[in-house]
């Protein structure tokens, strides 16, 4: 069957077996192996990965069922190998021994920390009764999950949940819905300026002209994948697989973002 | 010294990857053109294999290639037992080399368990294996199945192995059996106590794995295997098995999900990926399932024992006896029959000065999974018996628990203490362990408190174990008189880099036990070397030295002094070309702060490093000195070393449910000198927990013909985060005079008395009920149950 879903931020298209679990699309098709498998039967979960921001067992569902879905990964939560606060409290309050449950840990929890600001420790211990660890006791666990709740904002954020992130994906979401006036309202500043090869173009009308021009040689637009996304101070800078009418192409863009609006951005293609 | 990080709770370096899900373990490895491979498993605990038909399976998609257990005949040699305690009477499966043997990879006309081996298929996908697994067709002959040892020593009993007759593996014994009777038939206080200590699966989160690829140029393998013992299981594969040089075989193992003694084999999986990936030229991937895991890997305890305590009328022991038959199953796995035997019945006067006691165990083979070690394997055992008969003696007697435990408690002026079953106890303070235990629980108080649950319709209990725990495996000679086969020493190599980093490479491999850091916190403390600028090389054969492994809570207090007495080696030669460059005699010569200095001149000095790149580049040293900053030792200790514990339980029962809630658990705990508290902590609260899953909820369930009910994580309960108290942690500190740290094993103490910590809280909870003793699990079943002889 053939499936389309996006993990970590990117989109996949695959023609899977409808047997084949979740889980081992993810490991097998994905090489995303920090999704671990520890009991094949929903009891241990060390395969939680979140489903359109909602925990999940991944060995419990079938790939197929991840159709039109949005997954996020243990390998979807720290950015350029920063550990978020719930991360950096798992290590300071040594809640990882052998560090297999830990990843479906972090992803549980992270869940739990979407839902609830200020879980009591038993709502954190009740909240856990679907991962197992066989090392810690779990006592550092709960320790580490109260250190990273005194934490100012959302200890357990995920690379979706960054500013930028969510920004770039609400730009892609206005690109792919083919709304040029969504597009550059709401995310470029009125005097911005976009340097491509065929020209520069500035403020918000000629910004219109020209995404309308792009969009309407562009047909059937798609954002396959996105390849790389690197935040850098105020400044994004991304490739993307962009697959329409004209073919497939590697896009790169830098975004320079300034209260919420792209001031500058440069447009390369490959 | 400024950068002094022995002793202190650092962070993990090991951690971020692990967090990030970076951190490889087997399953997580891809190699190109890898195919994969299932093993058949028999269905039956007994049975004959009349035939096997695997025409159809050869057939089907992606199938490359199926074996049975007669394509293995002259290629390999069934799997060793390399523990044999022998005793007074002792039997094993046979092996050509003339030692016991644990059964082929695959068998030909005989299943013994529901995890035996019939069959292996290898394909292209994992999916495509398993497909091919149903599609082979063996014809059983179903034979009656006998799942406990009593019944597997009966007459007529269905007989598992030819050389085994009657399937007796072991009769064997410790201390007088003579005296002790004696002693018994004089007391004047004699309690009995039968009980089974039910059998237990480990379950680390991981189930096991193994990848093998094997060069055909060179004729060289490599696996990838989720072991604890990899330099031991190499050397077992090679020479044992696979009849290679050992040189041809490099075991690589990757981070190892927990194990708690369950990867310290070797198993059927680990000769067949390389066999076939020798046949078929290409990597082979097994990865067991959770089911498979249940099925076929070692699982622990399983006594059945029955006690005798005898003592006098004002709380002295005087005899301690115990006939213990030990569930070996199927099979003798690796070290299997020396968990049963030696590890339990050598411990269990546990802290006590007894002057008579005796041990014996039948350990007999059953058609069950084979026995293996769990987390504080035997003396877990020892302790939940031994404590539990102390509880019954002070209420015989009429005596507090915590007054009689003092009566009788082996004194810190007594060490050395001979504890006549083997056990030599090196150093501990066991009285000042319970007294802290008891000041941190407010024993005083407690009756105040029983009385407060009960208004309330609750029943309070308090529990108190004592305990000694032999750890570090271990001096070899002493392990070669317990019927090792192999040296049990540790090695450990320091190399010091012209960058100013630092190398150790150990023989030890963690699976959870925070080598990277621990080991790290030794060398910097040595050498004046900062953590980050040091890295701990282990798990993979090449380049590393040889090492037992990780396991009997031994890596901390057998690879750290190795690692310890390396960093002496390296100063003794720093010291001479140090001394060289400052003109100077290596005898004026002060090392601090990772400098050496003339004593008495600290502005005439040379840095560590600075001292490394001249031996690097070896243009001005010593006569004598080679070049090069580089040291290896190889560490056998002089006994095992002992660490202790006393441990307090409050359990809370609900008469009405048979609910035991745990309201509090203490430890105090002697583990000698620490390395790192918080690590050390951690090691604690797991081991606690571990026990505590055996006393509440854990329990690998047989039917009568063999088959394991309890295969899933559905139907096999671990502890969960709800229900657990903060534990209340103490230690005592007595640093053991047998290894230069001073250190003693710590991975299994909090295991160790948490059983019987909880048991005797839980009968002392129930004491108005005339509840004598409940065998564990304590579900609330068997508590109402106890509660309510005649029914509700």
């Amino acid at each position: 069957m053939r499936v389309t879903f996006t993990v970590n931020h990117q989109s996949h298209t695959l023609d899977l077996e409808p047997r084949v679990l979740l889980v081992d699309v993810l490991r097998d098709h994905l090489h995303l192996t920090g999704v671990k498998i520890g009991c094949d039967t929903g009891q241990c979960g060390a395969c939680v990965v979140l489903m359109d921001g909602v925990s999940v067992k991944s060995c419990a569902l079938l790939g197929v069922q991840a159709d039109g879905s949005s997954i996020t990964t243990i390998e979807g939560v720290s950015e350029k190998g920063t550990m978020n606060p719930l991360q950096t409290a798992f290590q300071a309050a040594h809640a990882v021994q052998c560090g297999f449950c830990t990843p479906g840990m972090i992803m549980s929890l992270t869940d739990l920390l979407a839902r609830s600001a200020q879980p009591s420790e038993a709502e954190i211990r009740a909240w856990l009764a679907g991962n197992l660890c066989r090392c810690t006791g779990y006592e550092n666990v709960v320790r580490a999950v109260n250190a990273a709740l005194q934490v100012a904002g959302s200890p357990a954020h995920l690379v979706t949940e960054t500013p930028l992130r969510k920004f770039y994906d609400s730009h892609l979401r206005a690109m792919l819905a083919g709304d040029v006036d969504a597009l550059v309202d709401a995310h470029y500043s009125a005097d911005a300026v976009l340097t491509t090869f065929e020209g520069v173009i500035s403020g918000r009308d000629a910004l219109k002209t020209y995404f309308r021009d792009y969009l309407s040689v562009h047909t059937d637009l798609v954002i396959a994948a996105t390849e790389r996304f690197v935040e850098f101070g105020d400044s994004i800078y991304t490739e993307t697989v962009v697959r329409s009418a004209r073919g497939v192409t590697h896009a790169y863009n830098a975004f320079v973002v300034q209260d919420g609006r792209v001031t500058h951005q440069f447009a390369g293609v490959k | 010294m400024a950068n002094k990080v022995f002793g202190k709770p650092i962070k993990r370096k090991e951690d971020p990857a692990f967090i990030q899900g970076a951190a490889p373990f087997v399953a997580d490895i891809h190699l190109p053109g890898m195919a994969h491979m299932e093993i058949l498993r028999s269905p039956h605990a007994h049975a004959r294999i009349r035939s096997i038909d695997t025409s159809e399976a050869a057939k089907m998609p992606g199938v490359l290639k199926v074996i049975t257990g007669h394509d293995l005949v002259g290629r390999m040699k069934p799997l060793p037992c390399v523990w044999i305690p022998g005793g007074v009477e002792s039997h094993f499966p046979l092996h050509p080399q003339d030692i016991p043997g644990a059964g082929m990879p695959l068998q030909t006309d005989h299943v013994r368990f529901i995890g035996d081996g019939v069959a292996a298929v290898v394909a292209e996908t994992r999916y495509q294996a398993m497909d091919a697994l149903r599609a082979i067709r063996v014809d059983y002959e179903v034979l009656p199945a006998v799942t406990t040892p009593e019944a597997a020593l009966a007459e007529n009993a269905p007989q598992l192995h030819d050389s085994v007759p009657g399937n007796l593996n072991a009769y064997w014994t410790c201390g007088d059996s003579a005296s002790t009777d004696a002693a018994i038939a004089d007391a004047e206080v004699v309690v009995e106590l039968d009980l089974l200590n039910q059998r237990t699966i480990n379950s680390p989160i991981e189930p096991r794995g193994a990848l093998a690829t094997f060069d055909p140029v060179t004729d060289e393998f490599v696996l990838y295997a989720s072991t604890q013992s990899p330099h031991n299981h190499r050397l077992i594969l090679c020479y044992y098995v696979l009849n290679i040089s050992l040189n041809k075989l490099r075991i690589i193992a990757p981070n190892v999900g927990g194990s708690f003694g369950t990867k310290g084999y070797v198993y059927p999986d680990m000769p067949l990926v390389l066999f076939m990936a020798r046949e078929l030229k290409r990597p082979i991937k097994w990865q067991d399932s959770r089911q498979g895991y249940m099925r076929s890997t070692v699982q622990g305890r399983d006594h059945k024992q029955r006690a005798v305590l005898a003592g006098t009328r004002d709380g002295k022991i005087t005899a301690l006896r115990c006939t213990s038959h030990a569930n070996l199953g199927a099979y003798p796995s690796t070290i299997g029959p020396g968990v049963a035997t030696a590890m339990m019945g050598r411990s269990i006067t546990g802290p006590y000065a007894i002057p008579a006691a005796f041990c014996e165990v039948y350990a007999a083979f059953t058609n069950t999974v084979p026995l293996g070690a769990q987390r504080g394997s035997g003396r877990s055992e020892a302790t939940f018996m031994t404590e539990r008969l102390v509880d019954l003696f002070a209420a015989e007697i009429g005596m507090d628990p915590a007054e009689v435990r003092r009566r009788n408690f082996v004194q810190p002026g007594d060490m050395p203490y001979d504890n006549g079953l083997g056990w030599l106890y090196d150093s501990g303070d066991y009285p000042e362990l319970l007294e802290r235990a008891l000041r941190q629980a407010g024993y005083a108080d407690l009756p105040a408190l029983k009385e407060e649950a009960k208004a309330r319709g609750r029943r309070l209990g308090v529990g108190l174990a004592s305990f000694v725990a032999v750890s570090g495996v271990g001096p070899s000679p002493r392990m070669a008189k317990e019927g090792m086969l192999g040296g049990t020493w540790e090695a450990a190599s320091i190399r010091c880099e012209p960058t100013g980093d630092v190398v150790a490479t150990i023989g030890s491999k963690p699976h959870g036990q925070s080598h990277d850091t621990v080991f790290a916190q030794i060398i910097s403390e040595r050498l004046g070397v900062a953590v980050d600028r040091i890295s701990i090389r282990h798990s993979d054969t090449m380049g590393t030295p040889f090492g037992q492994g990780s396991y009997g809570s031994r890596s901390f207090s057998m690879a750290g002094p190795a690692l310890y007495l390396t960093c002496d080696k390296i100063l003794q030669k720093a010291c001479l070309a140090a001394a060289h460059k400052l003109n100077a005699s290596p005898d004026e010569m002060v090392f601090e702060n990772g400098r050496f200095y003339v004593d008495g001149q600290m502005d005439r000095g040379i840095t560590l490093l600075e001292t490394t790149l001249a031996l690097w580049y070896a243009w001005d040293i010593p006569d004598g000195v080679e070049p090069c900053l580089e040291a290896t030792t190889f560490w056998d200790a002089p006994d095992f070393n002992y660490p202790s514990g006393a441990q307090i339980a409050l359990v809370e029962v609900d008469p009405e449910t048979g609910e035991v809630e745990l309201k509090r658990f203490i430890a105090v705990s002697d583990v000698g000198v620490i390395g790192n508290p918080m690590v050390m902590e951690g090691q604690l609260h797991g081991g606690i927990v571990h026990g505590l899953g055996q006393a509440l909820f854990e329990q690998a369930i047989y039917d009568d013909d063999g088959n394991l009910i309890s295969d899933t994580l559905e139907r096999y309960a671990l502890p969960k985060a709800a229900g657990l108290p903060h534990f209340e942690l103490d230690f005592v500190t007595s640093p053991t005079p047998h290894n230069p740290l001073g250190a003693k094993g710590a991975g299994e103490i909090g295991t160790v008395g948490a059983t019987a910590a909880v048991g005797n809280a839980l009968c002392d909870a129930l004491r108005e009920y005339g509840v004598r003793h409940i065998d564990m699990p304590f579900t609330p079943e068997k508590v109402w149950r106890a509660i309510h002889p005649h029914g509700g």
